[in-house]
């Protein structure tokens, strides 16, 4: 037998949140980036348990969706990355606090 | 099972968005195919392009009106308020381009990339507004969001503009996981993703349920970082401080108003039966946006940041409009009346705000920056700006006659019939508070000798932007009567 | 019994590496420990008869977006770029905090019974009279989720647009005849000049004057009027 429900979901709560602490806690941009594609990825679990246990092929339609945007997203997400690493001129900047007055 | 059958689609609901689609393709072929050295001519042509694109959009939905329907399974809901928000952000638009077409190129940036990217991100606020279902809402929302992100960094040259779109990228995609994860709920204890049939299988559910008070909790908290709510809103400074001014102008009222749409469509259209839930959460959250956004705009010597604040303190004013919410059948009409209020809101605030800030993009056109100082004596360097300024300003604030005071009306009198005096209060408060930095620029104008001549540039795009944003905020200010009577149809 | 140990190890191995992923100090150690994160929830699906779910998670996500992430690590100087909330030690304990009370509600959420919504269609039974998981996905996706299929193809579009917007260099006419000796990637061995590619942007930088970013002064205005 499978395990039920309530494990499914309680496993995508575990990692959901600790890419929400990862989030909030690390500083380098690209590690919180990977937090949220684990953000991601618990969310789809939760999906597609949801859906099997009411029998609906939507959670996996829709956690395939998340995966479309993910992509999308983290191209464009690397792609600032890459274009703020190669505009920074100074070198004691480090802080993404420049904006702050 | 029967083999696969494609769900009928009525493919006038989708006229609008058929053209905008167009418009891109339009552009990302012109751009493949122009060369280099006529790039400032071809530029100009994408502009046109563009701003015919809109308004065919526009002009489109006359003919498309009657045709009010659901369709494509369910994932497309053409009603009143897809008609509504399709004007509103079409509107936008059509705005952004006339403010962008000559600061992009005299910033030397491409053009035409810049409005291939920013038709993408209209259509995707575009699919919001006619989200039928949690996967449009998501998928629209999205494709609106990475455009934005791509023009927040527009800027090659600029750090702060990276910058303001590293932050606004990670914090935009943390949003996004959580509004996920609360439709994942919305899913799981509905059973559905259609927003009529969560209707339906939400009457069912027990009041206060934990699951769907979770639910409730992150959509409300992932969509509150889209719409820029405090707390949700630390992104919003940076990213409208960081990015290009026009770009700032399209971001403040554009995805904005998508976030609105996505919240209506969700929390309206879907769990109307969970209202007495979600009305606290966001009365809550439409206090303490409007007092902050107010609260801190007043320390701000930036406009362009103390504008970002006030953009914040605006999606308080608009969040009343929901807030005022009531439960029950017998409410429909003034149900109407708040979401409507909401949805004039929008509108005012797209002609208004994207005014202010194409003055701000005139300025820097002509090497002034967005610091107060250099508004010193505009009134006698630079006359006709200044007088749009002023309009532009005293809509902001809510001064009789303009879009704006009509706006702020709409919200309190949806209050007020809501029962809720106090929050009616708040918002006049608030008003009161927000006079002082609005009126702050028009004496730095007026009362202030000019430092030095405005360096004279031709940027006939821009005037023409500003003649359209502030001709707008004073004649759909003294016939609001029939916008709202356009707006307040929303619910049927 | 078998699902319920497969669970065990695939969840807990999913949860010991998400927690490393947030524990590495190195970027790139977290990069791979996601992947192994990644494979774990992969199979996670496939316990819950998601295989069609399970290998795009394996191809896109491990495949495409892991490998943007070591390109991105690899190109990037980790000094060159800067932090997220830069002296704001007291996020170290607000985030935890948050995230510990979050799971404790969802917890007791699940724990609670939760409502489920009305059964659908898609069976077991059903699922291996249409053939599979993927007949079943596919019917579905085609059938009632047709519109938003379509508009997915715009969002990967607007990606990739807009990553080549944003990650390409800069063109200008002089530039270009200047980089064409330096870009031109050789199947022989790497010349000297490839080394030199940095120093163009350097001048590049200081020649290009920022109209609007940072004219928080006047006197920075004043240097762009003239």
């Amino acid at each position: 037998m499978h395990p039920g429900l309530e494990w499914y979901l309680s496993l995508s709560a575990v990692l959901f949140v600790i890419g929400l602490i990862g989030v909030l806690t690390r500083r380098n941009v690209l590690v919180i980036f990977m937090c949220v594609e684990m953000m991601l990825n618990a969310v789809n679990i939760s999906f597609i348990a949801f859906g099997r246990a009411i029998s609906s092929a939507t959670g996996q339609v829709f956690a395939l969706f998340v995966i479309t945007v993910a992509a999308a997203e983290a191209a464009v997400g690397l792609a600032i990355v890459i274009a703020l690493a190669r505009r920074q001129d100074t070198v004691d900047v480090g802080r993404i606090d420049t904006l702050r007055e | 099972m029967p083999d696969v059958s494609f769900p009928p689609i009525h493919y006038v609901t989708v006229v609008p968005h058929l053209i905008v689609t167009g418009l891109a393709v339009v552009l990302l072929l012109m751009d493949a195919v122009s060369r280099r050295s006529r790039a400032a001519r071809v530029g100009q042509i994408a502009s046109l392009v563009s701003v015919i694109g809109y308004g065919a959009a526009l002009v489109s939905l006359l003919f498309t009106y009657d045709h009010r329907q659901v369709t494509g399974g369910g994932s497309i809901r053409y009603d009143y308020m897809a008609i509504f928000f399709l004007i509103v952000m079409l509107s936008t638009a059509l705005l952004t381009v006339l403010v962008s077409a000559n600061f992009v190129q005299l910033q030397s940036m491409s053009l035409l990339e810049y409005l291939v990217i920013l038709s993408f991100s209209v259509l995707g606020m575009m699919v919001v507004a006619i989200a039928g279902d949690l996967i449009m809402v998501f998928i629209g929302i999205e494709l609106t969001s990475i455009a934005v992100y791509v023009l927040t960094g527009f800027s090659r040259q600029s750090r702060i503009s990276h910058e303001g779109a590293l932050k606004y990228f990670l914090l935009g995609s943390f949003a996004t996981g959580i509004l996920i994860y609360g439709m994942a709920w919305t899913f799981g204890i509905a059973g559905t993703i259609n927003l009529d049939a969560i209707r339906t299988a939400g009457a069912s559910i027990a009041t206060g349920n934990p699951s769907l008070l979770l639910a409730l909790l992150l959509l409300v908290v992932g969509l509150g970082f889209k719409i820029a709510a405090v707390p949700f809103h630390m992104w919003t400074p940076d990213a409208y401080h960081g990015a290009p001014t026009p770009v700032t102008a399209f971001m403040s009222v554009g995805p904005k108003a998508a976030g609105f749409a996505a919240m209506l469509r969700v929390l309206v259209n879907g769990w109307t039966p969970a209202a007495d839930q979600w009305v606290p959460l966001v009365i809550v959250l439409s206090v303490i946006t409007m007092t902050f956004g107010n609260i801190v705009a007043v320390a701000q010597n930036n406009v362009k940041r103390m504008l970002a604040y006030s953009s914040i303190a605006h999606t308080g004013y608009m969040l009343v409009g929901l807030a005022s919410y009531q439960v029950g059948a017998s409410k429909m009409d003034f149900n109407g009346r708040a979401i409507g209020a909401l949805l004039f809101y929008t509108f005012a605030y797209a002609f208004t705000n994207i005014g202010a800030f194409s003055i701000l993009t005139w300025m820097q056109a002509r090497g002034r920056g967005t610091n107060i100082e250099s508004f010193r004596g505009l009134a006698t360097t630079a006359p006709g700006a200044a007088i749009a300024m002023t309009i532009f300003m005293a809509s902001l604030m809510g001064v009789p006659p303009l879009l704006g005071f009509f706006a702020k009306y709409y919200i309190i009198v949806a209050a007020i019939n809501a029962n809720l005096t106090w929050l009616a209060v708040i918002v006049a408060l608030n008003s009161a508070v927000s006079a002082y930095f609005y009126l702050r620029v028009v004496a730095v104008m007026y009362f202030r000798e000019p430092d030095r001549q405005i360096v004279p540039q031709r940027t006939s795009w821009l005037g023409l932007g500003l003649a359209v944003s502030s001709l707008g905020t004073v004649l759909f200010g003294v016939f609001s009567g029939p916008v709202f009577d356009l707006a307040r149809k929303v619910l049927l | 019994m078998s699902g319920d140990i497969f669970f065990a190890i695939f969840g807990g191995l999913a949860a010991l590496t998400s927690l490393l992923v947030v524990l590495q100090r190195n970027p790139t150690h977290s990069a791979l420990f996601l992947v192994m994160s990644f494979l774990n929830v992969a199979c996670i699906y496939v316990l819950l008869g998601a295989e069609f779910v399970a290998v795009t998670q394996i191809i896109v996500y491990t495949g495409a977006v892991l490998v943007l992430f070591l390109f991105a690590i690899m190109l990037v100087r980790m000094e060159d770029l800067p932090e997220m909330y830069g002296g704001h030690p007291v996020q170290r304990f607000v985030g935890p905090i948050l995230g510990l009370a979050l799971f404790l509600e969802i917890l007791a959420v699940i724990l609670s019974t939760v409502p489920l919504g009305a059964a659908g269609p898609f069976t077991p039974e059903n699922i291996t009279a249409l053939g599979g998981n993927t007949q079943a996905l596919g019917r579905s996706l085609y059938g009632d989720f047709l519109v938003p299929f379509e508009i997915s193809s715009l969002v990967l579009l607007v990606g990739a647009i807009g990553a080549i917007v944003l990650a390409r260099p800069d063109y200008t006419a002089s530039r270009d005849r200047e980089i064409g000796s330096l870009f031109t990637i050789s199947l022989g061995h790497p010349q000297e000049s490839t080394i030199a590619t940095p120093s163009v942007y350097t001048v590049r930088r200081d020649e290009q004057l920022i109209l609007h970013a940072e004219e928080e002064t006047e006197t920075a205005g004043e240097a762009i009027k003239r």
